[in-house]
């Protein structure tokens, strides 16, 4: 009789979706009426089979892969810590630097993309030293002669600045100048070993994270603080296969003017780049990078021009280009997301090592790349038909060691590359 | 954001595992790919995570399954755009991956045939419910529809499934 009505209770009361008291007022009326059990019956098992048929449950293709559901689950846990972080722009390309240290999948890739990259690690490259063991004493005392010919010659400015400003002025001149030695010459030193310093880097980031995080009190998440510790632990194994004593606490602190950025990097890089020098691995996958003499910005700088104007291909992600602004390691703040530029360059540093992918094919393969809000590439798989082929994986590889600026938000985004 | 960001860890992994293979599902039929779908969700929870849990949790379904959708629409747009996409999803609206639903073919068929005769709305219902395991209340977020609306399509799809299963010998012989 009242079938539609009937049929109505009975599907919300065998998907569980009454409360009691309807439950048993259908309970009651299946019990005197054999064809409102029958039909109850069918319901259920119709279902029964309905959920069957679709699937429905624990299938494993509709799931998130594992690093992307590690991504999700390291922002879920880490929102505070990234956000203290987020103000300190200073480390934030050391920070990618760390992140890539750990999270390249394949790490001869991710050499190169450090080595295209570190235009924008002058400082850090800077006062990491170059990493050859011959000219390391020399950095170490270049940068001696900056830490102590400078402060001396600022304390008598301070203190008796009327009293001769000449030879204040040229004082001063003369430390600006040492500085800007001290920087030229072992940016030109180190265009040998941009993987060390890189590691370097990624070493002092390590640290520089614990720290914060240990700073951060109550908010610091044993877990996140466990992962950055066996990233440091990876990292330190990576570089050296000796036991290297490295303390947490000595990782550079804030630093609110240049110099005194410079010279805390420094200290820890040189620190770094001496325990490493007597240990470089023969099987360092840095070995791969460019052992250009040229001083790296430059270099990195034309290669990614190169790349931008030949093979990268207009990202579709946003629409609004600002590249001036893109610049890693130039921006005041952290952004809210990344721009068209800022992928756009951070894909360029990989784009001649996706195209060696494809091994003289023609043609384009998409990636979707996902970039976490410290810059590195969280995922990256290959779409369309280079998906699942060797050349659509190599792709993936090279993509993930790709580095981009920190940003407030994570960033997915579907890249054509040229083959 | 002043809660503690293990508690709010513990809320967006329970909503991962809750919520993650429907959005998926839902993701591929817009996108009709995969890899985008799982982008496309993945951006989805990276968004929870930084949403306000007090403002979200009161309809949690349907605000991820509206980021869910909009960034699906947003990535199919742009696909199709870059000419990746050239043809709508081939992917029917309630069997997600019918390659890999080789083994409930039959009874599959049957339901299939029997939602085809069926308004979007009671598919889109239907497959909520019983693909991704919603509840009522669930579904009615997430659709936007009351919760009378909601049983009414579902139950006028399972009963013409039900026919359909009756016609094909389903339920005769299961029974």
């Amino acid at each position: 009789m009242k079938r539609t009505v009937d049929d109505e209770k009975l599907t919300a009361y065998v998907l569980g979706e009454l409360d009691d008291a309807e439950k048993k007022d259908v309970e009651d009326a299946v019990n005197g009426d054999e064809s409102l059990k029958q039909a109850l019956e069918e319901l259920k098992k119709t279902a029964e089979l309905s959920t069957e048929a679709l699937g429905a449950g624990d299938d494993p293709s509709h799931r998130l892969t594992d690093a992307q559901r590690k991504e999700v689950r390291t922002q879920a846990r880490g929102s505070g810590a990234a956000a203290r972080q987020s103000s300190d722009d200073g480390l934030f390309s050391l920070g990618n630097l760390g992140s890539l240290a750990t999270s390249t999948e394949s790490p001869e890739i991710g050499i190169e993309i450090v080595d295209d990259e570190l235009s924008g690690l002058v400082d850090i490259r800077s006062f990491g030293g170059g990493d050859q063991p011959d000219e390391e004493s020399g950095i170490n005392e270049l940068i001696s002669i900056q830490g102590s010919g400078f402060t001396p010659v600022l304390s008598p400015t301070e203190q008796k600045y009327g009293f001769n400003k000449k030879v204040i002025g040229i004082a001063s001149a003369a430390a600006a100048f040492v500085i800007i030695l001290v920087v030229v010459l072992v940016i030109a030193l180190s265009g040998e070993s941009d993987e060390d310093i890189a590691r370097d880097a990624t070493i002092a980031a390590l640290h520089k994270q614990i720290v914060d995080m240990q700073k951060g009190g109550a908010e610091v998440d044993p877990d996140a603080m466990e992962a950055l510790k066996n990233q440091l632990a990876t990292a330190q194994a990576e570089k050296s296969k000796e036991e290297v004593g490295e303390d947490p606490e000595t990782a550079p602190d804030e630093k609110p003017v240049v110099e005194r950025k410079k010279r805390a990097s420094s200290s820890t890089g040189v620190k770094d780049k001496n325990q490493k020098a007597s240990a470089k691995s023969p099987l360092s996958p840095f070995e791969k990078s460019s052992s250009s003499a040229e001083p790296a910005p430059k270099k990195g700088n034309s290669e990614l021009d190169a790349l931008l104007g030949g093979s990268a291909k207009p990202s579709k992600k946003k629409s609004s280009p600002k590249k001036a602004k893109s610049s890693p390691g130039s921006s005041g703040g952290v952004k809210k997301s990344l721009d068209r530029g800022d992928v756009q360059k951070g894909m360029g540093s990989v784009a001649s090592r996706v195209k060696r992918c494809g091994q003289g094919k023609s043609g384009s393969v998409t990636l979707k790349v996902v970039i976490s809000p410290s810059g590195k590439v969280v995922s990256a798989s290959p779409s369309g038909s280079f998906s699942g082929t060797p050349v659509g994986n190599c792709a993936a590889r090279a993509v993930k060691s790709a580095r981009f600026p920190r940003s407030q938000n994570s960033l997915t985004v579907r890249y054509p590359f040229k083959l | 954001m002043a809660e503690k960001p293990v508690a709010k860890a513990k809320w967006i992994e329970v909503a991962l595992v809750r919520y993650e293979q429907p959005l998926i599902r839902k993701a591929m039929r817009i996108t009709g790919d995969l890899e985008l779908a799982r982008d496309v969700v993945q951006d989805t929870f990276l968004k929870l995570c930084k949403a306000d849990r007090g403002k979200v949790e009161d309809h949690l379904a349907a605000w991820l399954f509206t980021v869910c959708r909009n960034r699906a629409l947003d990535v199919q747009k742009k696909e199709r755009r870059m000419g990746r996409l050239d043809d709508p999803p081939a992917i029917p609206e309630y069997a997600a991956d019918p390659a890999e639903k080789a083994s409930q073919n039959e009874t599959l068929t049957l339901v299939q045939e029997a939602l085809d005769s069926l308004t979007d709305e009671h598919r889109e219902a239907f497959r909520l419910k019983f693909q991704d395991q919603l509840t009522y209340r669930e579904i009615s977020e997430v659709t936007g529809r009351s919760l009378g609306t909601v049983s009414r399509l579902i139950t006028g799809a399972l009963c013409a499934v039900r026919d359909r299963l009756q016609v094909g010998g389903k339920l005769v012989q299961e029974r």
